[in-house]
């Protein structure tokens, strides 16, 4: 990266703002309460989720604790402040994992050095990638009038996950679940990238000249990267959980939190950590997903609403196959066609066209959160008011906990919502143009081939921005 | 730990989740409760050289001599609004002579109510029949979830198709035609009853529609506090799209009853549960 860099002629991409340097937040890092002690809340809260899903009354999913908590609430912190602003954040208080923590370590709480509990088998080498995280994660949206809806079947789908994660951890080393087959991990990875925040050593002599690789391995202190990565010399955020044991390990205090300009992740391309074919499908799909769910879910169409929420099993049947094609083959299929228009713009004979295919799909990285985000604040306005009647009586039984039972369904500022959609969109779209040509750049090596080789992938990304514009204004 | 410990935890651990749904999705909606199914009450429709001529009458001698079934009636509350009594039971007997089918209904009323007025309103009975061979219980309230065919006999109707009277107190048919239209040339909003039995079709509360072509025939008479109606239709159907058809040896069928002095009319009605035809 240009020592002088600036995005915009603004923000300097090395910029960086080290929080861990204050004392408090440094501490806290390395004391073992953290993460467990949000992990342990959380896991309070979704044990809520799960019983109102379970044995709460019988009522609409907008008065169900769980639906409104995970799907409302979580959904959009997710969304909203938790990835774009704190990388995967949730990764570090999220409970799925931590019963094959528990198991693997026999500890709740403290270090337990030494082999870890389970069969400890290396996940398959074929599947150490996103194919599994991203064909879970499209099939999860079949089902998605169901979770939305039923309390129950997101009782199946909660409880489904953890247990899924408590038998991978049983069978496979560390947090394999987490980094291979999580539904919520993947795209959690992709959009990292563009994260305010990472995890990173600060310096690096001191880690080349610190042989025993503690953050690696472990010690006393802390068990070693549960995310297998190395922690030492990894520069992308998209794999890495934030489980935080690197800084209780590592000896020299040399782990630090850092404040960043966004998106600085989509220029890094090492041979440890390459830019990937299936963190580029990731890409495809999340973007199919939003259109498709802004299209069932906050569209005018009912014959659409009827298909997903299973209405009639041959219309199910032809949304999930409409929707799968749309996320696997139509958007890649089309952005192929704008990178074969690319190399030809571009002239340039020597880069191949999977490496082009793949560089410039990581424009759509801001350009999916940027809709994300949109889809989220379309969700929370007009329908946030509910979370404070459910906070009072989570499992529909009548409760007035807080004597908030009876707050009225009140939509907020929902005339702008448009207007706020359209905003979020074009910022993230400035930021995808932005980063699009650095991305260029890096592709063809030459100024005036990457000029040229833009031309089609900015088309295209200002078409895909200007279709979200049409969505959500109307 | 042993590779068959990991292996048994897995199995147990999935186990039980599958327990844990298959308890959830039975219990989702509040403990099951089991719905013991109840047998409908059969109605035989045997085979009787008999043609009754209705201008003649309704042939009382010869229906008192069959046995009658009296088929239970509850008061209608599917639908808003609900009677506010009800007619407890009806007696109902039919025969076919492979030409005709004939249902035979007998209830107690106090009162005869054909004369239409502000607040007055007809006693009448209905027979409905699913156009669905497998309609379930939901389907009872005007064929909820099915087509229906509906015979609708009133007794404010019986008299005007039979005794050629007007079936209206004072005039009150104000609201429903002009009432001077009799002494136009032509009659256009006026309905000419073609018989005492209106022919209807349904598919839900609310869609009650009289057929174009009205093939069933009926007449009521008032003894002693008994309504005794008889209903006529040929056996065979003369449109298999709109028309119950009897040429199976079990069809479905519901009876209803109007009080017309306890302001029964439209959904206030008294109805039974779906009665079995066995057609001989």
């Amino acid at each position: 990266m240009d020592n002088k860099d600036k995005l915009f002629g603004l923000i300097d991409l090395n910029w960086r703002f080290e929080l861990t340097k204050f004392k408090q937040v440094g501490k806290l890092f390395k004391s073992r309460w953290f993460p467990l002690l949000p992990i342990i809340v959380n896991l309070f809260i979704f044990v809520i989720i799960l019983l109102a899903g379970f044995i709460g009354g019988y009522s609409s999913g907008s008065y169900n604790f769980g639906i409104m908590i995970v799907w409302i609430l979580w959904w959009v912190m997710l969304m909203f402040i938790l990835v774009p602003g704190f990388s995967r954040s949730w990764c570090l208080m999220c409970p799925f994992p931590i019963f094959s923590d528990w198991f693997q370590r026999k500890r709740l709480f403290g270090v337990r050095q030494g082999k870890l509990e389970g069969l400890g088998l290396k996940w398959p080498k074929q599947l150490k990638n996103m194919w599994v995280m991203n064909i879970g994660f499209l099939v999860t949206t079949f089902f998605s009038g169901l979770f939305t809806v039923k309390p129950f079947a997101t009782f199946v789908l909660l409880g489904g996950i953890i247990l899924l994660a408590f038998l991978i951890g049983l069978i496979f080393e560390k947090r394999s679940f987490c980094l291979y087959v999580c539904p919520v991990s993947g795209f959690q990875g992709l959009y990292a990238q563009f994260a305010t925040a990472e995890i990173r050593r600060m310096n690096p002599e001191l880690c080349k000249n610190h042989k025993v690789k503690t953050c690696f391995v472990g010690n006393e202190c802390g068990y070693g990267c549960p995310w297998m990565l190395t922690p030492f010399d990894f520069k992308k955020n998209t794999y890495c959980g934030m489980c935080l044991e690197c800084f209780k390990t590592c000896p020299y205090d040399n782990m630090g939190f850092f404040l960043r300009p966004p998106g600085v992740d989509l220029l890094s391309d090492t041979p440890r950590e390459p830019r990937r074919l299936d963190e580029a499908w990731k890409a495809f799909i999340m973007l199919g997903i939003a259109a498709v769910f802004f299209l069932t879910m906050q569209g005018p169409w009912g014959v659409l609403k009827d298909m997903v929420r299973q209405a009639t099993f041959k219309g199910w049947l032809i949304f999930i196959t409409l929707h799968s094609f749309f996320c696997l083959v139509g958007i890649p299929g089309i952005f192929f066609i704008f990178s074969c228009l690319s190399k030809l713009f571009s002239g340039n004979k020597e880069v191949s066209l999977r490496q082009i295919f793949i560089n410039f799909a990581y424009t759509l990285v801001p350009i999916g959160l940027g809709v994300w985000i949109a889809f989220s604040v379309g969700i929370i306005l007009p329908n946030g008011s509910y979370l404070i009647h459910v906070i009072s009586d989570p499992f529909a039984w009548g409760w007035n906990l807080f004597g908030t039972a009876h707050f009225p369904w009140t939509p907020v500022f929902t005339g702008s919502l448009g207007y706020i959609q359209g905003f979020v969109l074009v910022i993230f779209y400035l930021f995808a143009t932005a980063l699009g040509f650095r991305l260029s750049k890096q592709t063809y090596l030459d100024l005036s081939q990457a000029k040229r080789g833009w031309i089609p992938i900015l088309i295209f990304l200002t078409l895909v921005t200007i279709l979200f514009l049409w969505l959500y204004l109307g | 730990m042993k590779k068959s410990v990991i292996i048994l935890i897995c199995i147990a651990a999935v186990i039980l989740f599958a327990l844990l749904v298959n308890y959830g999705a039975t219990h989702v909606r509040g403990v099951p409760v089991k719905i013991v199914e109840q047998k409908a009450e059969v109605l035989e429709v045997p085979f009787f050289d008999k043609d009754i001529d209705l201008n003649k009458g309704i042939a009382t001698d010869f229906w008192s001599g069959l046995k009658p079934q009296e088929i239970k009636l509850i008061y209608q509350l599917m639908a808003l609004p609900w009677p506010k009594s009800s007619t407890p039971m009806v007696k109902v007997t039919a025969f076919h002579n492979t030409k005709d089918i004939y249902f035979y209904m007998e209830w107690i009323d106090e009162t005869e109510d054909k004369i239409l007025g502000v607040n007055k309103f007809s006693d009448a009975c209905a027979i409905m029949f699913p156009m669905d061979e497998k309609a379930q219980a939901p389907t009872l309230m005007m064929g909820f979830l099915g087509r229906a065919d509906i015979w609708h006999w009133k007794a404010s109707r019986d008299i005007q198709f039979w005794l050629k009277e007007e079936p209206v107190n004072n005039k009150v048919y104000v609201d429903l035609y002009y009432p001077f239209e009799d002494k136009e040339t032509l009659v256009v909003s006026k309905e000419i009853v073609k018989s005492a039995v209106n022919d209807l079709t349904a598919i839900r509360v609310g869609t009650v529609t009289p057929k174009e072509n009205q093939y069933v025939e009926g007449r009521g008479f008032y003894n002693q506090g008994v309504w005794q109606v008889v209903f006529k239709r040929s056996l065979k159907a003369v449109d298999a799209q709109n028309d119950a058809i009897f040429n199976s040896g079990k069809r479905l069928c519901a009876f209803a009853v109007w009080n017309g002095s306890k302001g029964e009319r439209g959904g206030r009605k008294s109805i039974s549960d779906w009665v079995e035809l066995l057609i001989k």
